[in-house]
């Protein structure tokens, strides 16, 4: 019933920072393909940006580094479970400090939702930063009762969730492989 | 050709076709069995020191209650079950990867971010809030549906539980703790608060009107008050806290609901207006009405040689030719 991940394998992981790419298009097939012959090539380094093809369109690439203290990892599970009730096992097939994510016919810039996802990273750090014990203790000396105020059911979900544009949500199944 | 395209190339598909096609895709993609996974995860997750014991400890996927939805999520647990992790799944909808020389067709990006374990204790803790009884972290956490929650008695330090909670001794080493209101509300203000500040230092954009593109040039820059902050950080840690701690928290940190116009207008100010500005009773230069005057009576109008014998007849018997034409009473 519990899905372990086995981090001693990393060691033996290839880092595919180099070749880590993030399309803008939803490719239905998985394998191997000639990814260096055919996209890479097409690079150009023109003033501090990169664009690249494919299947004839331009791409405008940036490259992102995975915030400080994560490693980008590729789980794979090898061994598919025959019953319900058996162990998972995921194992890191390659890992990457950075990769490079690609739009469509477009600048990359700070709204992309996948910069936000990671700035993301980095605000839930400080909102589950476990808070010592000594500021909670002369914060609850000055607070007091607080201000009243009327108390209003919310008719409109708050500002705040423009992060869901991004459909952030949490992964209520364990990775199907059926 | 792959089948998409030649269908696009018909011209505009019917609503039931495009249904069609997503039902397709979706079980092609599901019963494709997935087995590989792009993730960003934690280095606590994967990188361990080689000890002979830490080589057997792993880190562990777990299904916990969720304290907003009440369903269940994924958390990751570090080998030594010291630390906590919520599983995001990032989803566009046209992506894929290329690893290396490899097409991976399933575009998401699973991510980790930390998560205090305290927010998955405040519902257990607030559930036995009515009895007013003072219980062990064992007794406390007990939830049929999700058996991983036991995890949550190591992950959650005492000192740290005393934060929220009121806390006594027994028995040397036994502590027990009771819900405290107060002492949460203290807790989740310091967090708003701290949230509230980073969103300052990174300039997020959290005013309500609209989204806002960072590329976009404004004239002047606008201030956001630090209650739009505050505010902000309160809905994304109000993610964490059922709807009823939502709302108290709201009131404790005395934010209104009513919005305000002058702040929103004056938060961007246009480039001044192009038209001169009249100053002055505004009349027209020319005013052509003056001459004219609606009630005398019009200029007598030439008539016709028919009208002028008519005009001269005795038409007191006559009928009107229209009365021929009107309609059988």
């Amino acid at each position: 019933m519990a899905t372990s991940i086995d981090s001693t394998a990393l060691d033996h992981t290839s880092n595919v920072s180099d070749s880590c790419h993030f399309m803008p298009c939803k490719i239905h097939f998985d394998g191997e393909a000639k990814i260096s012959d055919f996209f890479c090539s097409s690079f150009k380094h023109e003033d501090g940006s990169l664009t690249g093809k494919f299947r004839g369109r331009p791409l405008n690439g940036k490259e992102l580094n995975v915030p400080e203290g994560y490693t980008g990892v590729v789980l794979t599970e090898p061994h598919k479970r025959s019953t319900e009730e058996e162990d998972r096992l995921l194992i890191p097939s390659h890992t990457f400090d950075k990769f490079t994510y690609w739009n469509l016919d477009k600048e990359p810039s700070p709204d992309d939702l996948i910069e936000r996802a990671l700035q993301w990273v980095d605000l839930s750090a400080v909102l589950h930063r476990p808070l010592s014990t000594e500021q909670s203790q002369d914060s609850q000396e000055m607070s007091g009762q607080g201000v009243v105020g009327r108390a209003r059911t919310t008719k409109q979900k708050g500002p705040y969730r423009s992060w869901g544009i991004f459909a952030i949500h949490c992964a209520t199944n364990v990775p199907q492989s059926q | 050709m792959d089948p998409e395209r030649r269908q696009s190339s018909k011209g505009s598909l019917s609503e039931e076709k495009k249904n069609e096609k997503i039902k397709r895709e979706k079980s092609a993609s599901s019963s494709k069995e997935k087995d590989q996974w792009v993730c960003v995860l934690h280095d606590e997750l994967v990188k361990t020191k080689h000890t002979e014991e830490s080589d057997r400890l792993q880190s562990s996927v777990c299904k916990l209650r969720h304290p907003r939805t009440k369903a269940g999520g994924l958390y990751l647990i570090s080998p030594e079950e010291t630390e906590i992790f919520q599983l995001f799944n990032f989803k566009e909808k046209y992506r894929s990867w290329f690893i290396g020389n490899k097409v991976h067709s399933d575009g998401d990006l699973n991510f980790t971010a930390p998560m205090d374990p305290l927010f998955l204790l405040l519902p257990y803790l607030m559930a036995t809030n009515e009895s007013k009884k003072f219980m062990t972290l064992d007794q406390l956490i007990c939830d049929e549906d999700f058996p991983d929650c036991v995890k949550l008695v190591s992950l959650c330090s005492p000192d740290q539980v005393s934060l929220i909670s009121d806390c006594k001794d027994i028995d040397d080493d036994t502590k027990v703790y009771r819900f405290s209101k107060e002492k949460t509300l203290s807790w989740l203000k310091q967090k708003t608060e701290i949230l509230a500040d980073a969103l300052a230092d990174k300039k997020v954009q959290v005013s309500s009107k609209g989204s806002h593109s960072s590329m976009f040039v404004r004239s002047k820059s606008a201030a956001t008050s630090r209650e739009s902050f505050v505010e902000y950080a309160h809905g994304i840690v109000s993610d964490c806290l059922s709807v009823t701690l939502e709302e108290e928290l709201k009131i404790y940190l005395g934010i209104s609901d009513e919005k305000e116009k002058d702040q929103d207008s004056q938060a961007e100010n246009e480039p001044p207006k192009k038209r001169a500005k009249l100053e002055g009773d505004i009349t027209p230069t020319d005013d052509y009405s003056l001459g004219v005057d609606l009630k005398k009576s019009k200029k007598n109008t030439k008539l016709t040689t028919a009208q002028k014998q008519l005009s001269k007849v005795d038409k007191s018997g006559m009928k009107s030719i229209s009365s021929f034409f009107s309609p059988k009473s």
